[in-house]
């Protein structure tokens, strides 16, 4: 079977969305199962949205913010890491493997690091396979 | 009825190339409402446009879907042409196939199919977009500055105009901070009060520059434009407008104490002035030192005072300021040498000998230890809590040509004296520092050691004991008097300053600049920016650049009678569904939301709210909601990308 997962990526307007583009005009390659939408700030990030993107048919979701500190907010990013670590446990109560949900930072000049990121994160949701919640 | 216009941009085949646009077209005409589909081959261009203008006029759009290189390269562009057009520019959406599809996919199907979803995505909401209307208000272009030292002054110098009001706040009862405290200036070896007076004098007697000292920052709302800002004034117990300095009251005031400005080298009276020639030139009663605060009855200064001047009837004061930025300039602190040696008398800091070789110092310049006699050997220690492990990791700046200085005062003030100069590297970058550094190193003995933090110091009954460090370890020389030239540090009210303005500071405590390269005057709020050493060490004239760059950025954005545009991008509350918990309140980092007591309803002060929507994913009722990024917003694009 080819598996080729979906994976949501929030990125927020001042760092990751700006390292996103940039790893677009070093022509970086990741998969096109790829999917980034923006946000101001990844403390935007209703846990909701995380859900929705689940129910809707994510195989993985990827909040990537400012580096702590960083925060174009002051701390908006601090906000996203405490509702990730609850999300986190939330999900896996509804029998989604937590590896599928993942926040990591990325300023707005790692465009290497932002791809070096989804494409690991793709790799790891291949191996894990589609998301079928277990009942 | 929605009319709806798509443009693709080939962007001169790089996204075509990758991206089937005859398929992509096809698949976007099959959505509803879609009025045209144009294919542009460089909508950037000004051909592209007046194309994207012309084509709006014509096909009466409703609102306009682009599809081509990131919202970040020509968003604003696009929407001024939306403006232009008569839409309005928030119905503007975005595809962005050429960063996140184009470029970054291999495969030619799977690129046709991501961007049909990443424009499905943008189109749905486009469909939920509302039209919004930028905030428009007035500007105040007055300014608040903190601090009366050099930085401070050279800002209100600047800034002072026609036109425009600058509040100077200074802490003390004087103004001219850390460099009234010189004698002389390196590299020239200029006098420091010749340099400052003409330019404390032009700011006292400036109808526009209002001074305030010991005088404190309180409290600060608003935003860049619009700041109001409470001070409180603590009584000077001495009418400012009386007295004229003659000092006859210091002879009669009974009560002695250390006196600061003087590193407390000498002693100063409860009633005061901190040197001969300070400015403004009036005295102050230390309340926490004079008798009459300490239940005793003393008029001693009173009956003595031909100007009526003492008053101990002023009372705080807390007053209200506008303005439309603030600068911060409220200095630095000294490293405490106690943390690097025990004390003596025979060992000074840099600050306490700046003041023994000043005329208005304790000993009006001459160079004597406290039981009167005159030192002949001096070492003079570089880096002392700068450069360290231990202490502080940076390069305090100023150190090392300070050194230099010492080393040629104390030569030209005792002919026959030895400086011994210790130190493990030498900052000298500026033009003049290495031609000044080889006039002193004729005169003193330079020692180079590998680590200050090792040098052990032994005081001794007639001299103190330097135990050298590697690589001269095992040698040790005996001096008369040891200079500790310590470093700059945060200044005492940083973290204050900090919590106030609601600003960073950087991991040493000093206040974070927005780009420390790019952007050194501005702090990471918009509207407040620093000067001098409250942002890191530095010398007077990168103190004087800074302030320089700061006043240049107010001058050129604080234009008076100009109006500001506030981005509509904010988070709103609706009062029918929230339910008070005051969540939001505790979360948003701008203290924009308050709490409506009557209706038990959080409130955002939309003026003051950046958007980052914090509060807006924390709402447990989802009363808040994001303008432009409103849940059904992003709900649409999740649904759609995936």
């Amino acid at each position: 079977m080819n598996f080729k997962p979906n994976i949501v990526v929030f990125v927020c307007n001042w760092c990751s969305y700006v390292a996103s583009d940039t790893a677009g005009m070093k022509r970086k390659k990741y998969p096109a199962g790829i999917k980034l939408i923006k946000v101001m700030c990844s403390g935007r990030v209703d846990p909701q949205f995380v859900l929705k993107a689940f129910q809707n048919g994510a195989d993985g979701v990827v909040i990537l913010g400012c580096h702590p500190g960083d925060c174009h907010y002051k701390e908006g990013n601090y906000k996203a890491m405490k509702r990730a670590a609850l999300l986190k446990r939330v999900i896996r109560e509804l029998g989604i493997e937590s590896d599928r949900f993942v926040l990591e930072w990325v300023s707005a000049s790692e465009a290497d690091r932002f791809a070096n990121i989804i494409n690991e994160i793709y790799t790891r949701i291949e191996k894990l396979g589609p998301l079928e919640v277990k009942k | 009825m929605e009319r709806i216009g798509v443009f693709l941009c080939s962007c001169s085949d790089n996204i075509s190339n990758i991206i089937d646009f005859g398929k992509l077209k096809t698949f976007i005409f099959s959505l509803p409402s879609i009025v045209s589909v144009e294919i542009h081959k460089l909508l950037c261009s000004e051909e592209g446009k007046n194309f994207l203008k012309q084509k709006i006029n014509e096909n009466k759009f409703s609102r306009v879907l682009i599809a081509g290189c990131s919202p970040k390269l020509y968003e604003p562009t696009f929407m001024k042409i939306m403006e232009d057009s008569g839409l309005n520019p928030y119905l503007l959406s975005i595809a962005n196939i050429r960063e996140h599809c184009a470029y970054v996919t291999e495969d030619r199907d799977e690129a046709l199919e991501k961007a049909k979803k990443i424009v499905q995505a943008a189109y749905r909401r486009l469909l939920l977009q509302e039209p919004l209307e930028k905030i428009d208000m007035e500007i105040n272009p007055d300014v608040v500055i903190l601090g009366g030292g050099i930085a401070g002054i050279e800002a209100a110098i600047l800034l002072k105009q026609k036109n425009r009001n600058i509040f100077l706040i200074e802490k003390n009862p004087n103004i001219g901070g850390m460099v009234t405290r010189q004698e002389e200036l390196f590299p020239n070896m200029e006098c420091a009060t010749c340099l400052l007076d003409p330019l404390m004098d032009e700011i006292l007697h400036s109808t526009n520059v209002k001074l305030y000292t010991l005088s404190e920052l309180k409290e600060v709302k608003g935003f860049a434009g619009n700041f109001e800002i409470k001070i409180k004034k603590y009584p000077r117990y001495v009418d400012e407008t009386k007295c004229f300095g003659c000092g006859l009251c210091f002879d009669v005031c009974p009560v002695e104490i250390e006196n600061e400005y003087n590193e407390k080298l000498n002693k100063r009276k409860a009633i005061y002035i901190p040197y001969q020639g300070c400015l403004p030139f009036v005295t102050a009663i230390d309340p926490k030192n004079c008798l009459n605060f300490k239940g005793e009855k003393c008029d001693k200064c009173i009956n003595v005072c031909s100007a009526n001047a003492i008053d101990f009837n002023q009372k705080e004061e807390e007053i209200i300021l506008k303005a439309g930025a603030i600068v911060v300039a409220t200095g630095h602190s000294n490293f405490n040498k106690e943390k690097f040696c025990e004390g003596n008398h025979r060992i000074y800091s840099s600050a306490e000998f700046e003041r023994l070789i000043s005329q208005t110092g304790p000993t009006a310049g001459e160079i004597k230890l406290s039981d009167g006699s005159i030192p002949k050997t001096f070492a003079i220690i570089y880096c002392v809590g700068s450069r360290s492990q231990k202490f502080n990791e940076y390069c305090s700046n100023v150190c090392c040509m300070a050194a230099l200085k010492y080393g040629k005062i104390i030569k030209s003030k005792i002919a026959d004296a030895k400086v011994f100069h210790i130190y493990k590297d030498l900052n000298l970058p500026d033009k003049y520092d290495f031609g000044f550094f080889n006039e002193v190193f004729e005169q003193g003995y330079f020692i180079r050691v590998d680590d200050i933090e090792n040098l052990k110091l032994k005081p001794m009954q007639r001299k103190v004991k330097i135990k050298l460090s590697k690589p001269k370890k095992g040698k040790s020389l005996k001096v008369d008097m040891v200079i500790l030239m310590t470093a700059i540090e945060k200044g005492e009210s940083n973290e204050e300053i900090k919590n106030i303005l609601d600003i960073s500071t950087d991991k040493y405590g000093f206040l974070k600049e927005s780009h420390n390269r790019i952007n050194p005057s501005n702090s990471e709020i918009k509207g407040i920016y620093v000067a001098g050493t409250v942002s890191g060490p530095k010398d007077i004239s990168q103190s004087i650049m800074q302030a320089g760059l700061a006043s240049a950025n107010i001058l050129s954005s604080l234009i008076p009678g100009e109006r500001i545009q506030l981005e509509p991008i904010t988070s709103v509350i609706d009062k029918n569904l929230c339910s008070g918990c005051k969540t939001c309140i505790v979360l948003c980092p701008y203290k924009a939301i308050n709490f409506d007591e009557e209706k038990k309803v959080s409130v955002i002060q939309e003026v003051l709210c950046q958007g980052c929507g914090t509060c807006v994913a924390a709402c447990p009722s989802g009363a808040a909601y994001a303008k432009h990024f409103k849940d059904s917003q992003i709900l649409a694009e999740i649904k759609e990308v995936i």
